[in-house]
């Protein structure tokens, strides 16, 4: 295990217990639910193995389902489908030549307005499906769309917050 | 033989990702409360700890809070005291009735963990199987229900919180007495909704609504919330909106209803009629 896999591993910690201890608990309404925990897969190198991505984006989502008091698998099943889709969203907000490039997708290398396209597209993505998982059979169409709406636009400025945070540290981070 | 070697790795990353979608989504189907609570039993023992540590913080804080809310409850039972003694004293002679014995004794329990902003919320109690907790029990508070114990474990339990989407308890209108199906609809956690009220009753905005004690689970009569709207829905009947009077966000200590004669009664229900 070399320094990159154990700094990733101590991200990954931090994402969880961000998300179970303070996220899920801040005192809000029931539309605005933060869900920080999708930095983690957002911010895995551009040309990163999708297979490891996929793993990750697996434990991940299993680790958030069994820390937060919910029906566990909802969070696992969509976060394995944003790593899924990740490179998809990718290709629209990178030039062509950095498609393949090990490189971090921070807002400082994307640009600010690309990286708020591109987690704003995933986010959204990421609690459609959640929402619909976990609404199932909820029959109030309207409010699970204003959750899904409010919910998105309350993460990404929260993710926007927290990658600023990182950002000094970022560069070196997974490399 | 080669050419579907080829093609597993030429999809390999669709079919990893169908995979892990399979399982996880195995999981939801097979993680019934049940299941869902053991798992969480084991998993949870650290953050159990955890969260009673930032939660003793967080009481340490709204302590005043706490106390105007005691005295408040003080206050209340103490005037209801008074109203049963006012009544006995008016009696000309007592008949000491040894076969009405209390039917509901109440274990007290402060809260461990508690969510009020998912669809199907859940509490935890710090208390369990070692104080007598045992699943299917009531919890209350002085002014509302708060939901039922679905799994103990020696010192912790896990209640399925009244603000689950969908999940029906029966309530009455103090007034009439007219009972019906009371559940949230996962909007607002003030607000429960009252269903299958018939419309020739008469309901108004500000009245009072109150457990209907038809189940083992709630004792009658401890208050829930007020009228907040009345609609008509589906015919003849009011949809009836409630303001509840207990905020399920400030939820500190709560009581979970033991009912004596609980065996008794389900001995009772499960009788065939032949």
């Amino acid at each position: 295990m070399n320094s990159s896999s154990l700094r990733r591993l101590f991200i990954f910690a931090i994402m969880v217990l961000l998300q179970s201890f303070i996220f899920t608990k801040l005192p809000l309404t029931t539309y605005v639910q933060p869900c920080i925990y999708v930095l983690f897969i957002l911010l895995l190198p551009v040309g990163h193995s999708r297979i490891t991505a996929l793993l990750w984006a697996f434990c991940l989502g299993l680790c958030v389902d069994l820390f937060t008091l919910d029906v566990i698998g909802i969070n696992t099943a969509v976060t394995v489908a944003l790593a899924f889709i990740r490179p998809y969203l990718l290709k629209l907000f990178l030039p062509k030549s950095d498609i393949d490039a090990f490189i971090i997708p921070t807002a400082k290398i994307l640009g600010i307005r690309q990286f708020l396209g591109y987690s704003f597209l995933s986010l959204l993505f990421h609690q459609t499906l959640f929402f619909f998982l976990d609404a199932f059979a909820f029959y109030d169409i309207f409010h699970t769309l204003l959750r899904i709406l409010m919910s998105t636009v309350c993460s990404v400025i929260f993710i926007l917050l927290l990658q600023s945070l990182f950002h000094e540290t970022r560069k070196t981070l997974y490399t | 033989m080669n050419a579907i070697y080829r093609l597993l790795v030429r999809l390999r990353v669709t079919l990893l990702f169908i995979a892990l979608e399979v399982v996880a989504l195995l999981c939801i189907i097979n993680s019934s409360y049940y299941q869902h609570s053991i798992v969480v039993n084991y998993v949870r023992l650290g953050k159990e700890i955890l969260d009673e540590k930032i939660n003793s913080w967080r009481y340490y804080f709204s302590l005043e809070e706490i106390n105007e809310r005691l005295a408040q409850e003080n206050n209340e039972l103490q005037n209801r005291l008074e109203y049963y003694n006012r009544q006995d004293s008016l009696k000309q002679a007592t008949v000491s009735d040894t076969l009405s014995r209390p039917v509901y004794s109440y274990i007290p329990a402060a809260v461990a963990s508690n969510s009020v902003n998912n669809l199907h919320n859940y509490i935890t109690l710090n208390i369990g199987a070692a104080h007598g907790v045992v699943p299917d029990m009531g919890v209350v508070v002085y002014n509302g229900l708060i939901g039922t114990v679905i799994h103990v474990s020696e010192h912790y339990s896990l209640v399925k919180s009244l603000l689950s989407a969908n999940w029906r308890v029966s309530a009455k209108v103090k007034r009439s007495g007219t009972f019906g199906p009371l559940y949230w609809n996962g909007i607002n956690y003030r607000e429960l909704v009252l269903a299958d009220i018939p419309q020739h009753i008469p309901v108004a905005i500000g009245d009072t609504i109150v457990s209907s004690g038809y189940s083992a689970f709630f004792p009658p009569d401890i208050p829930i919330g007020m009228v907040k709207s009345i609609e008509t829905k589906r015919g003849n009947f009011y949809e009836i909106t409630v303001t509840l009077f207990a905020d399920f966000k400030q939820l500190r200590y709560v009581n979970v209803v033991k009912h004596l004669y609980q065996d008794e009664l389900k001995e009772l229900a499960s009788f065939n009629y032949e």
